[in-house]
């Protein structure tokens, strides 16, 4: 018995009032691609895994709901990405999500996970593309040049987080920061003669970094190790390096921000949607491969997104994904997707049943999608969250493989469209 | 009273009781029999333990050996599990935390026994005792709210501004890292130290201290040269449960003392202990790191026994010398 969305009475089963407000905003534009059965609607899936990623799924699942009608689907838990990786190994949750895909550090399948587990037994697909954000914390700075965000290149971050670079004023910083100067006028000699001397503070850099695994670190590292090989020569990985005995580690993204506020003088990465939330420290502007300097943003996040590389797979096995240091003009160069795990063959996991798959595998095609020929889709809330859409050509290789994950060896058998 | 001669009378009573090794009369076969599988289970369920633990960082200690333990690096992204900087850090708050408390402890017990008046000491003691029963989160959160920035603005720069910036004093400061991390721990093991060295303390014969007063000696001297020397074994336990409680305290550690695996530089040095360190990265963890994890919470069983087995002997021998 299918149903349209609008006939479901999506809103009498909403919930809350919260819910039954986003039904009626985002009521006009819907398809009926996520129609559930009544029978569907009381199924859930479960998902956990990067907190990057948090903030999308938590506004998008709700929305989803709501739309689809469906009562059960529980919120997302941020448990961190390689956490999530063993939870849907171990069939503990059916959508675990990761920055990093599943394959790409030597940890996979090892402990923790469920024994004999491989590649190929998972379909993994982009669902949200970010951009890691710089924040720092020198209030008197800031206060001064309030129209001035102290400006990072590749070598300086990546000697910040060597433990290279350990002072603010330091002359390499100086150099890219040439308004962030205080002037001096004298009268040498009947002539008026101006010095300008660098105004960041000679104290000592304080990096803060994710001292548990992390998505957000691989993507970060990602970077840095791309961009400067010789001064970050550790190449990418969940856990990030202690820079140097004046770092503070902190856990999770929010803990990262926490830190950063309340430590003066440090720097901290983050998913750029944690600056949006918390918005008291400012965010460094950094200077991309094409020598521009560039605050980031919804827009210069996505800037070079049509450039970047759409990803492959061979069984299993997800390549040419990494989207760091593009060279578009006004890209922000730190920059990646985040990805979701689900089983290839969903009747895998006993117990699961068909009803509760042909959720989960509309709710991931909901999700990859955008505004595109008239749909609404989880880009649209990935925007709003500070995320940027995922690119047309990216989106029909998600939903390809989306149609590729199969239950009883069947494969789309939720009849996806095209 | 002397401890020889209650430790003689409990040995007496628990051969009446036991009967020795030999196997009990008929109708005393289900006691005989429930006492011993009582401590069968108990000693089973420690040998099971250890050996869990073991076999969990089997794979660590025979592809990294002896780097463990003397490895400068704790960098699981680089596949570097070196827990020294771990050790030193997990050993230096402890000891800080041990010299912070322990004068600060003896010296509460011993104004609530002999300087307070009657009506003083409940509530004074109920003070101290409810330090226990606050939740490690707690200490934590308190340290992270409140003693971050009191460290890192005045704390601190006073300290620096002491030694002129020299050892143990120098570095770069931000609040957190191990002296913050000892003080917290000080705190938390404060009314452990209280607890038993009052008791102790209040249990030194009531003839020498009024002997010692008789042969003209001052109230401060009785109080160092005879109740301190006569409580000394009781007090040795006090710190032991002390720095065991500090050895492995987690929570508190890990939110106060930055998670940073490098070999401390100075008291102001951010760093992560033993505990904290398994804390922080067992969520994420799988694999290699799994194991090395477990290596770690190995080496932290090791220090805590060592340290009780140290005071054992310690124990053992001033109880000797005393007889």
């Amino acid at each position: 018995m299918k149903k349209t969305l609008r006939g479901t009475l999506a809103v009498t089963f909403a919930a809350g009032a919260l819910l039954s407000t986003l039904a009626v905003s985002a009521g006009a534009s819907i398809t009926s691609d996520i129609s559930l059965t009544s029978a569907q609607q009381g199924v859930s899936f479960s998902s956990d895994g990067s907190s990057f990623d948090e903030p999308f799924f938590n506004s998008a699942i709700p929305v989803y709901l709501t739309e689809s009608g469906n009562t059960k689907v529980g919120l997302y838990n941020p448990v961190g990405s390689t956490q999530g990786k063993k939870d849907v190994s171990n069939d503990v949750v059916q959508l675990g999500a990761s920055d990093v895909p599943l394959g790409q550090v030597s940890s996979d399948f090892g402990s923790g996970f469920a024994s004999g587990d491989k590649l190929s037994n998972y379909v993994q697909v982009p669902v949200v593309f970010g951009g890691v954000a710089l924040m720092y914390n020198l209030p008197s700075i800031t206060k001064k040049f309030p129209k001035y965000p102290v400006i990072l290149n590749a070598s300086t971050l990546a000697g910040i987080y060597a433990g290279k670079i350990t002072t603010w004023n330091s002359p390499s910083i100086c150099a890219l920061n040439p308004r962030i100067v205080t002037t001096t006028t004298k009268k040498v000699n009947g002539k008026k003669k101006t010095t300008s001397k660098c105004a960041l503070p000679s104290t000592t850099i304080v990096p803060v970094y994710r001292a548990d695994g992390s998505g957000t670190s691989y993507i970060f590292m990602d970077y840095l190790h791309t961009t400067d090989p010789s001064v970050y020569t550790t190449s990418p990985s969940t856990t990030f390096p202690s820079p140097n005995s004046n770092s503070l580690g902190a856990q999770k993204n929010f803990g990262v921000a926490n830190t950063t506020e309340t430590t003066p003088n440090s720097i901290g990465y983050v998913e750029y949607s944690y600056v949006l939330q918390q918005h008291t420290l400012p965010a460094a502007r950094i200077v991309n491969a094409a020598k521009q300097t560039v605050t980031i943003s919804s827009k210069s996040i996505s800037a070079d997104l049509n450039n970047i590389p759409t990803p492959s797979e061979t069984n299993g096995a997800v390549s040419n994904f990494s989207a760091v240091n593009g060279s578009s003009a006004g890209a922000y160069p730190i920059a990646g997707f985040s990805w979701a795990i689900v089983r290839a063959d969903l009747s895998t996991d006993s117990g699961f049943s068909q009803d509760q798959a042909t959720v989960l595998v509309k709710f991931l095609d909901w999700a990859v999608q955008s505004t595109s020929s008239g749909k609404s889709g989880g880009q649209n809330i990935a925007a709003e969250e500070g995320y940027v859409p995922l690119p047309s050509k990216v989106v029909a290789w998600a939903r390809n493989e989306i149609q590729t994950i199969k239950y009883n060896g069947n494969a789309n058998f939720a009849n996806l469209g095209s | 009273m002397t401890e020889e001669s209650s430790s003689t009378k409990t040995r007496l009573l628990s051969r009446g009781l036991t009967g020795g090794i030999h196997p009990p009369v008929k109708s005393d076969l289900g006691y005989w029999l429930s006492i011993r599988a009582g401590a069968l289970i108990f000693g089973a369920a420690i040998v099971l333990f250890v050996w869990s633990i073991l076999h969990q960082s089997l794979s660590a200690w025979t592809s990294h050996g002896i780097h463990i333990l003397t490895g400068t690096v704790w960098s699981p992204s680089t596949s570097n599990y070196g827990a020294l900087p771990l050790i030193l850090a997990t050993l230096i708050t402890t000891a800080v935390a041990l010299l912070v408390a322990v004068p600060i402890g003896l010296g509460t017990s011993l104004t609530i026994i002999f300087f307070l008046p009657q009506r003083l000491k409940t509530p004074i003691t109920s003070l101290v005792e409810l330090l226990a029963a606050v939740p490690s989160v707690v200490y934590g959160l308190w340290g992270l709210f409140v003693l971050v920035p009191w460290m890192n603005t005045t704390i601190e720069p006073k300290l620096a501004s002491i030694t002129g910036g020299g050892f143990p004093f120098n570095g770069a400061t931000n609040g957190f890292g191990l002296l913050l991390a000892s003080i917290v721990l000080s705190v938390m093991i404060l009314p452990t130290i209280v607890a038993i060295s009052r008791d102790v303390i209040a249990a030194v014969p009531h003839e020498q201290i009024e002997g010692a007063l008789s042969l003209g000696a001052t109230k401060s001297q009785t109080l160092l040269k005879v109740v301190l020397p006569e409580a000394r074994t009781g007090i040795f336990g006090a710190i032991t449960l002390g720095a065991g409680r500090a050895l492995g305290e987690t929570i508190a550690v890990a939110m106060v003392i930055g998670s940073n695996p490098q070999i401390p530089k100075s008291l102001f040095s951010t760093g992560a202990t033993l505990s904290s360190t398994i804390a922080t990265e067992f969520g994420e963890a799988s694999g290699a790191q799994l194991a090395a994890l477990g290596a770690l919470a190995l080496i932290l069983m090791v220090i805590t026994a060592s340290v009780n087995a140290g005071a054992r002997t310690l124990t053992r021998r001033a109880l000797r010398g005393h007889a």
